[in-house]
Order: C-alpha cells, then sequence, then structure tokens
C-alpha cells in the first residue's frame, strides 16, 4: 500500500491552528485566573466589615436590615449570602430568626423558588438548602414536581416539609423518600426519614409492611435503621413483617431486623413469635451478634438467659466476647468458667470482658 | 473588672460569634482555634473566670484540654462549657464525666450561651 505524500504546507497550516488554539486556551484560562483573584480579594477586604455587620444587628433587637441592605454593594451582598448560610447553619433562637429575615431582605426566598421553577438540577438543590434554612413554605404540589430527579432532591424536599413543619410534612416525605423503590437513601435523607418518624414510627411501619418486598435490600436496611432508632410505636403497630425478616435470605437483612426488634421486648405478644433459640444459631456472626444485642435489649431474665446459653456455645470468638459483654453486670452474669475446662475459648473471652469490664470507669 | 472567658473553636464563623456576643456583654476574650494554644495559655497565664471550649479540634480536642484543666491545681475549678455538634447522649455523658460544668450543642443559641456563661462566672 502507497500512502500518499502530506504536503509540507499543510502540515505547517495545522501546526500554527494548534499552536493558536492553545495561545487562545491559555489566555482564557489566564483572564479566567486574573478575574476570579480579583474577586477573591475584593471580597475578602470587605469581610470584615460585612461580618461585624451582621454580628452587630443580629444580636441586636431591632436590625434594620433593610437600611444595612441598602448600603450594601454588589460585593458585599456576595459576601453576606455566604456569611449569612454560615451563621444559619451554626445557630438558633432569637439571633437565627432575625437572620431569616435578612435572607428574606436579601430576596433570597423569591430567587430560591424561581430557580426551583426553571433552574438545574444542581441549582435546584441550592435552592431548597436555601429555603430550608430560611424556613420558607413551598406549595408541596410544586415539591411534588421537582424533587423527583435523584434521591438528593427528594431528600432535600422531604426536609423542607419537615423544617417548615407543613402539616403533611410526615406523609408527603415519606413518600418523596421511599416512594421510589429503586433508591437508596443518602445520609441526609436517612436523617430527614428519622427526623420525620422520630415520635412515632407506625406511619412508617404501615408503609413499610406492604411496600418493602418492592424495595432494594440497602433501603430495607436502612428503613429498619431508621425504625430502630425511633420512639416506640403505638401498641398495634406492625411489627410481625420485621419478625419474618430475621428469616430473609439475606444475613444483612436479618441482622438489621433483630435491631429493630430490640426496643420492642416489652409487647409480649411479639415476643411469642420470635423464635429467639433459633436466631442465636443463624449461620452468619454478624447476624447472631445483633441478636444478642437484641436480648441483651429485651434484658428480662428469659431473654438473658437465652443469651448466656447462647455466650456459652458460640464458635466464633468475636460474637463471643459481644454476647459477654452484653450479660456482664446484668441479672443473669455469664457463668464462670471453672478450672479445668475444656472450653478455652470462652475461659479466655470471659477474662476479656471482665478485665475490660473492671478497668471501664463506667461499668 | 470584666470577667476575662477564653475561647477555643476551630470554626472561625462560631469562634467570631461567641466572641462577638460575649464580648458586647462586656466580658473581656481570649480567641484560639485549637486546643494546644489555648492549654498553652491556660498554663502561662492566670487562670480565666470561665472557658468555653469546642471538642473537635485540631492538635488536642476539648475534652483532651478540659481532662488537663481539671487535673491542674490552679485551674481545676474553672467553669468550663463545652459548646459542640456532638450531640448523642453519650457524647454528653462523656463530657460531663469528664468535668464539664455545662454541655451545649450546634447549632446554637448565642443568647442562651451568653446566659449560661453569666450564670457560672456570676
Amino acid at each position: 500500500m502507497v500512502v500518499p505524500p502530506v504536503s509540507t504546507e499543510l502540515v505547517l497550516w495545522a501546526s500554527v491552528v494548534v499552536l493558536t488554539l492553545m495561545v487562545v486556551a491559555g489566555f482564557i484560562t489566564l483572564a479566567e485566573s486574573i478575574v476570579r483573584l480579583i474577586n477573591d480579594r475584593r471580597q475578602e477586604a470587605v469581610q470584615s466589615d460585612v461580618r461585624f455587620g451582621m454580628l452587630e444587628r443580629m444580636t441586636s433587637v431591632d436590625p434594620d436590615w433593610e437600611t444595612w441592605v441598602d448600603g450594601l454593594s454588589a460585593v458585599e451582598r456576595t459576601v453576606t449570602r455566604t456569611q449569612l448560610e454560615s451563621y444559619l447553619r451554626s445557630t438558633r433562637g432569637a439571633e437565627r430568626e432575625r437572620l431569616q429575615e435578612l435572607g428574606r431582605t436579601l430576596g433570597i426566598p423569591a430567587e430560591a423558588k424561581q430557580t426551583l421553577r426553571d433552574g438545574k438540577r444542581h441549582k435546584q438543590l441550592q435552592a431548597l438548602t436555601w429555603l430550608t434554612l430560611l424556613e420558607e413554605p413551598v406549595d408541596e404540589e410544586r415539591l411534588r414536581s421537582v424533587c423527583t430527579a435523584d434521591s438528593g432532591l427528594r431528600a432535600a424536599g422531604a426536609r423542607l416539609l419537615y423544617e417548615t413543619d407543613h402539616p403533611d410534612a410526615r406523609p408527603i416525605g415519606t413518600d418523596l423518600l421511599v416512594g421510589d423503590s429503586d433508591t437508596t437513601l443518602s445520609v441526609y435523607g436517612l436523617d430527614t426519614l428519622y427526623l420525620l418518624h422520630r415520635d412515632d414510627p407506625t406511619p412508617l411501619l404501615e408503609r413499610a409492611k406492604t411496600a418493602h418486598t418492592e424495595w432494594r435490600p440497602s433501603l430495607v436496611i436502612q428503613v429498619l435503621t431508621v425504625i430502630r432508632h425511633c420512639g416506640i410505636a403505638g401498641r398495634d403497630a406492625p411489627l410481625a413483617w420485621i419478625v419474618e425478616l430475621t428469616d430473609h435470605d439475606l444475613p444483612t437483612i436479618r441482622a438489621a431486623a433483630a435491631l429493630a426488634l430490640a426496643p420492642e421486648g416489652w409487647r409480649s405478644s411479639l415476643r411469642e413469635t420470635v423464635d429467639a433459640e433459633a436466631l442465636c444459631v443463624d449461620p452468619d456472626a454478624e447476624t447472631r451478634r445483633a441478636v444478642y444485642t437484641m436480648l441483651a435489649e429485651w434484658g428480662d431474665r428469659p431473654a438473658l438467659e437465652t443469651l448466656s446459653e447462647a455466650a456459652r456455645s458460640e464458635t466464633d470468638q468475636r460474637s463471643q466476647v459481644h454476647a459477654l459483654e452484653r450479660l456482664y453486670g446484668t441479672a443473669v452474669s455469664p457463668p464462670r468458667p471453672t478450672d479445668g475446662t475444656d472450653d478455652e475459648d470462652y475461659d479466655r473471652a470471659w477474662r476479656w470482658v471482665r478485665a475490660n469490664k473492671e478497668v471501664a470507669p463506667s461499668s | 473588672m470584666s470577667p476575662e472567658i477564653v475561647i477555643a473553636d476551630d470554626d472561625d464563623t462560631i469562634r467570631e460569634l461567641v466572641e462577638f456576643k460575649l464580648r458586647t456583654a462586656g466580658h473581656d476574650i481570649t480567641a484560639f482555634e485549637n486546643g494546644q494554644d489555648c492549654w498553652h495559655h491556660l498554663q502561662d497565664a492566670n487562670p480565666p473566670d470561665g472557658i468555653v471550649l469546642d471538642v473537635m479540634m485540631p492538635g488536642m480536642t476539648g475534652l483532651q484540654v478540659l481532662e488537663r484543666i481539671r487535673d491542674d491545681d490552679d485551674l481545676g475549678d474553672v467553669p468550663v462549657i463545652i459548646l459542640t455538634s456532638r450531640g448523642r447522649e453519650e457524647h454528653v455523658i462523656e463530657g460531663l464525666e469528664t468535668g464539664a460544668t455545662e454541655y451545649m450543642t450546634k447549632p446554637f443559641s448565642p443568647n442562651e450561651l451568653l446566659a449560661r456563661v453569666n450564670r457560672q462566672v456570676g
């Protein structure tokens, strides 16, 4: 095959074009850096005055933000917004309320609501953050239509409902957070789900009872985790589905289910449906540790005796220590090892736990 | 004479806010952005009337500073207010068991902090 010769003139022109493009790109980068540097310097120059002005007014009874804001330059306004966000995250009480007034004086809520309507995803998230910090309510239909794209937006929408004390924050917020079966909650979403249900998880239990079979395993675990940390559910709250999950194929779900049952030991009817002895011989060590935690939190003699038996026969050393730690100092102390015992692992774990508990100041 | 308060917090925003709030209420403030500098100052200067400590700071945490304060003959009785974002029950218990006089969590109310400081320094 014969390669046609490339003309020298063509190579020259190509080199000139590439070089020109590189020079232009370099100039643009340099110009951008200079503009940013100038902006940063301008902002730094006014930062201390702006901070002082804000601090002075936020701690006074009549801040008169309008007069102050009218006198701000464009750079000072930018610095004020940055500083305002920072203070809103750090404070509560009367000072925070005055800062929220400043946010309204700066026109942030109207701007954020406009962005919610026609902004891009990251701008919408920023807008939701501002509205949450300023506790500015947004129409629920708008939230439902905006907060659909991903779990981040849905969590931000649910949090806004919670922070603005929306009367239907719990059902709508829960809808946003767990309505999509193919989702996994962010840390923010998990925290929001907890805040929505911390006083009474019954509505979440009702929803999860029917929906959990459609959810991804990670979402099931997250919801079980939230349920574990919420307050006590109503007397008739549906918990049977959680008991069923202690027999799930996935050990992580079995473990999460056992932990979710841990605060429910006072329900005798529920206890009757849990086969604690069978759970103590689960093939997965992490699940057994979760079961030991559950039994220890139940805390009565039958539960502790089951735990004591399990500790004795546990084959995983870490789990054995876990069980003994939870038994130590309870009404059912773990049986002491006897000299000449044939179970050296148990003896070692028992002595380890005792030594640790004796040096721990809080024990 | 104005009561002297020492503050240590690595968050500029919070440190300046606390400093401003207490200073405008008539207190003399010495502020630090880490636990180590705060502890060095406490060793060298006269005991202050009160101390406000963050917990999570680089170098030396607020609880480590507090432990040293409680072990020190001159500083042992100085009221210490912990101001931290660590708000879980076990954190509060840990702080109080280490010797904190008061325990406040962030986000916090500057008015409430001032009231607590005033109550401690009389």
